[in-house]
């Protein structure tokens, strides 16, 4: 017996150390062009072949001649759809009429919860889709490329213009390979289509959506124009047995819309800073040498607001259950049932109002009408508006197409037909880029009920975002890669009802009187930033200090006075300041770089 | 002048002795009632308002007894083919994998507790390093595809066909529990060792067996990893407790739900209402079986408690 454990011992002894060693014989690559350089090494095996089996395919099937090419099978993954209606899946027209133009099988792969790791998982073990997408994130891609897990595009594309003719178009302009230089290092080497998320109108957060009745009831049907103004009505709703506010914080996470109602108009930023421009106020000139962000999440003036948040609390003004709200759709069914006398659900945009009015309040209201509901007022604290700051323009996710995938020339010719005209208008409803009246419901009901998100964004919900972030039409005929994408065109009122698009009417009027005072455009550059790896936790631990500290203030569990200095020891020790420096020095990398691009 | 306060305190304990009040008693008898009040009103909460009508539910508040009975979230599920599915999955993979895995369990258990046999203690060893040491994700992939499980039902099934830990428990049982004497007579009387297991000390092991099996079948209803992990987009697989899960988490899930029951006739009901009434009928199944394995299931748990 104790040879036995003995043995036993040294087994696990040596098999131990064997582990310990794994990791040794790869070397690690230092910078992200010698990253890029082994990857595109590790690559070249699989980009050759798939280049000659592209040109092969080009040649022998004379470029689109996709009849005489071998059927595929090509599963493409979405974040977020739904896959449980059977009946619609089997009956979606886009689908076959993809498949037939093809001359492919299209599989569909969702998930929510767990998608991002069993993707990831998927493609450790070669078993990933044949297109899948991640959030954009700068170390995955590197990651990837490194491991030799993500095809060359680039090399596919560039070696068959002809089959490609829009891709080779869209990667090879000027503001997709300076993508290419930022995530790879190298300007010439695709492994991703960038999806890029563009509003068709302007976005910002930070409106509420009053209950009509309510505003009548406790403050003689004025809306709230003013901070000051606001206070006093959702205190007023909080007396009069309403909830005053929901401001969309759900688990006490989300900091923007509170801070783009209250803090911002004050003149500073109480949610956790994570970039220029969030969590951060700017001074200086936008675009010059002089343009600086603070963090001020400690300064006095958030301290102020901290203050007001916690008294509307106690005033009943601001919802009690901030925080415990699970989702919207609890915030909606309270404010379908009445009891909340604003709303915040980011209505940045016309359509958002919409959805929210059908979601929200006509869906449980038999008599319901648009009046009913009135789209807020951007606020405003001795005269000035709080400025939204954004680019109008930012990358949304990454498609991949996985080196163990054997076909890849097919997966492009899919991604390719995507792009084209002829694609757009398929998931668009379009000819020609203009919007087609002649298709019956019918026509979309399958595909509505099996994958619509039924809130108007969109007929189609696969491939919805695969260029466009905020999933409109992009015209990559008559436009560079950078010009489409960032001025998509929104077909959504062509299809809407009557009502719909009086309610769209309705918050785009209101929203014009005052979107040029608060919405302040970036410059392009803002797009190029990256912040250094150890940002993330900076970033990290100041969300958490964030979370943790507001959460007990405005609750009344932590005194505001007596706990302030407290709250701003955790930010230094998180290390603030150190953040405010790598977002600026950020911002003026990106300003030399590519501030004349 | 020390012995004075000891005897007034010695006889202040007599007295209150005598008068059966005793200040330990009162605060564990309060102590477990407030734990168990703690314990049961989530789940009461749930019972009330998954029955709550609807005009009395947007009220909101704290709902202790029932406003009046309203079935239409229950309707509202068992109307909707996500829910009946995965309910016929769910029965079907826990049946099916906790019938396997007493199965396989057990089996190894005894013929790993036969010890003088050659070979059986590195087989246990084997079987417990994995205990301690698991493969991880990826290689548990690879494992599975290499085995062409992924994406079928079966990986719901199998993998979990040998319970480590249950093995262990098992095995020391069959070690230390069952006597040999009765094996013994068994193979005089000319039974064979796989009649002596099923005749003999699988009878003898009953109330062990159904509290292992009971606690195999709750981690079995309860498991969804296995789906969202290996399978995720067959939808005619996903298990109760995933679609539960969807329904706490994935709002597009809810609102599938929902929408069905504007068109059974219902008004859009409340999210949190609909997912009380799931949470009850996720519940609701492995509670029923409980009742029927308690006379074995009291004396299982407290097998090997006294030492003879």
């Amino acid at each position: 017996m104790k040879k036995f454990r003995s043995a036993l011992c040294l087994l696990l002894a040596v098999m131990m150390l064997a582990v310990c060693f794994t990791g040794c014989s790869k070397k690690t690559a230092t910078s992200s062009s010698a990253a890029s350089a082994s990857a595109s090494a590790a690559q070249s095996t699989s980009a050759s072949t798939a280049s000659s089996s592209a040109a092969s395919s080009s040649s022998a099937a004379n470029a689109q001649d996709y009849a005489s090419m071998d059927n595929v099978n090509i599963r493409f993954a979405q974040f977020g759809n739904s896959l449980d209606d059977a009946d619609g899946y089997a009956n979606d027209p886009i689908r076959a009429q993809i498949e037939k133009d093809l001359n492919i099988t299209v599989e569909y792969d969702t998930g929510t919860d767990g998608f991002d790791d069993r993707m990831q998982t998927e493609l450790y073990t070669g078993s990933g889709p044949d297109l899948f997408p991640t959030w954009g994130e700068t170390d995955k891609i590197a990651k990837y490329i490194e491991d030799g897990l993500v095809t060359n595009i680039g090399d596919i594309i560039n070696a068959s213009p002809d089959r490609y003719p829009t891709l080779y178009k869209i990667i090879n302009s000027a503001e997709y390979k300076a993508y290419n230089k930022l995530y790879t290092g190298d300007e010439n080497t695709t492994y991703a289509i960038y999806s890029v998320a563009a509003f068709a109108e302007p976005s910002f957060a930070g409106v509420s959506v009053y209950n009509q009745s309510i505003l009548d009831e406790v403050n003689g049907g004025k809306v709230p124009a003013t901070v000051d103004e606001f206070m006093t009505y959702c205190e007023a709703a909080g007396k009069a047995g309403y909830v005053g506010w929901w401001p969309r914080n759900d688990k006490l996470t989300n900091w923007a819309e509170i801070d783009a109602e209250l803090a911002l108009p004050q003149g500073t930023s109480i949610q956790a800073p994570s970039a220029a421009g969030t969590g951060t106020v700017l001074s200086g000139e936008l675009g010059t040498d002089s343009e600086k962000w603070t963090i001020t999440a400690t300064s006095d003036a958030s301290k102020a607001v901290v203050k007001q948040l916690a008294e509307l609390y106690k005033t009943g003004g601001l919802d009690a259950n901030i925080g415990v709200k699970g989702d919207f759709d609890d915030a909606y069914a309270d404010f379908g049932a009445g009891k909340l006398g604003a709303v915040n659900f980011g209505f940045g945009y016309p359509g958002q109002f919409r959805d929210f009015y059908n979601a929200a309040w006509a869906s449980v209201k038999t008599d319901a009408s648009p009046d009913d509901l009135t789209v807020g007022q951007a606020l405003t604290s001795d005269g000035n508006y709080g400025p939204i700051y954004d680019t109008g323009t930012w990358i949304n996710s990454h498609y991949f197409i996985p080196t163990s995938c054997t076909y890849p020339d097919r997966v492009l010719d899919l991604v390719e037909y995507i792009a084209s005209s002829k694609g757009q208008d398929l998931l668009q409803n379009c000819t020609d880029g203009q919007f087609r009246t002649d298709q019956g419901s019918d026509y979309w009901k399958a595909i509505d009920g099996a994958y619509g998100y039924g809130d108007g964004r969109c007929k189609y919900c696969w491939f919805s975002y695969m260029f466009s972030g905020t999933e409109y039409y992009v015209d990559f005929t008559n436009n560079d890669w950078w010009t489409a994408v960032s001025n998509p065109t929104d077909f959504s009122s062509n299809w809407a009802t009557e009502t719909d698009n009086q309610l769209v009417q309705k918050a785009r009027d209101t929203v014009s009187a005052y979107v040029d005072k608060v919405h302040i455009v970036l410059p392009s550059y803002y797009n190029m930033i990256a912040l250094p790896s150890e940002a993330t936790d900076i970033i990290s631990k100041l969300s958490d200090t964030t979370n943790e500290y507001l959460a007990q203030f405005i609750g009344g569990q932590l005194d505001v006075d007596a706990s302030w200095a407290d709250y701003v020891k955790a930010y230094q020790d998180a290390g603030a300041a150190d953040l405010e420096t790598m977002i600026n020095e950020a911002v003026a990398t990106a300003r030399t770089n590519y501030a004349t691009k | 002048m020390k012995k004075q306060p000891k005897q007034e305190s010695g006889c202040r304990r007599s007295m209150l002795m005598v008068c059966g009040f005793n200040f330990y008693d009162i605060f564990v008898t309060f102590f477990c009632v407030l734990f168990g009040l703690i314990c049961f009103y989530p789940l009461w909460y749930c019972v009330v308002a998954s029955v709550m009508p609807y005009d009395e539910y947007i009220k909101g508040g704290l709902m202790l007894w029932f406003k009046g009975f309203d079935f239409q979230y229950y309707i509202q599920i068992f109307h909707t083919k996500v829910y009946t599915n995965s309910l016929v999955i769910s029965v079907l993979k826990t049946v099916l994998a906790t019938g396997l895995s007493l199965m396989v369990t057990s089996t190894m258990a005894y013929a790993v507790s036969k010890v003088h046999i050659k070979g059986m203690r590195v087989i246990n060893a084997l079987v417990v390093f994995n205990l301690f040491f698991a493969g991880g994700l990826v290689p548990t992939y690879l494992l599975y595809k290499g085995l062409h499980l992924i994406g079928t039902f079966w990986v719901m099934v199998l993998p979990g066909a040998l319970n480590i830990t249950y093995f262990i428990i098992m095995r020391n049982y069959f070690s230390f529990s069952v006597s040999k004497d009765l094996e013994e007579a068994a193979m005089i009387d000319g039974c064979n060792e796989v009649g002596i297991f099923f005749r003999i000390i699988m009878p003898l092991s009953r109330g062990m067996i159904a509290a292992v099996g009971l606690f195999i079948a709750v981690i079995n209803w309860n498991d969804y990893y296995s789906y969202m992990m290996f399978i995720s987009n067959k939808t005619k697989l996903q298990p109760f407790s995933w679609v539960l899960h969807r329904m706490l988490t994935d709002a597009s899930m809810m609102n599938q739900i929902r929408n069905g029951a504007v068109n059974l006739g219902f008004t859009l009901p409340p999210p949190m209402a609909l997912r009380m009434a799931t949470i009850i009928c996720a519940t609701l199944p492995i509670m029923i079986v409980y009742p029927f394995i308690q006379p074995y299931f009291t004396s299982g748990m407290t097998l090997g408690a006294v030492k003879e």
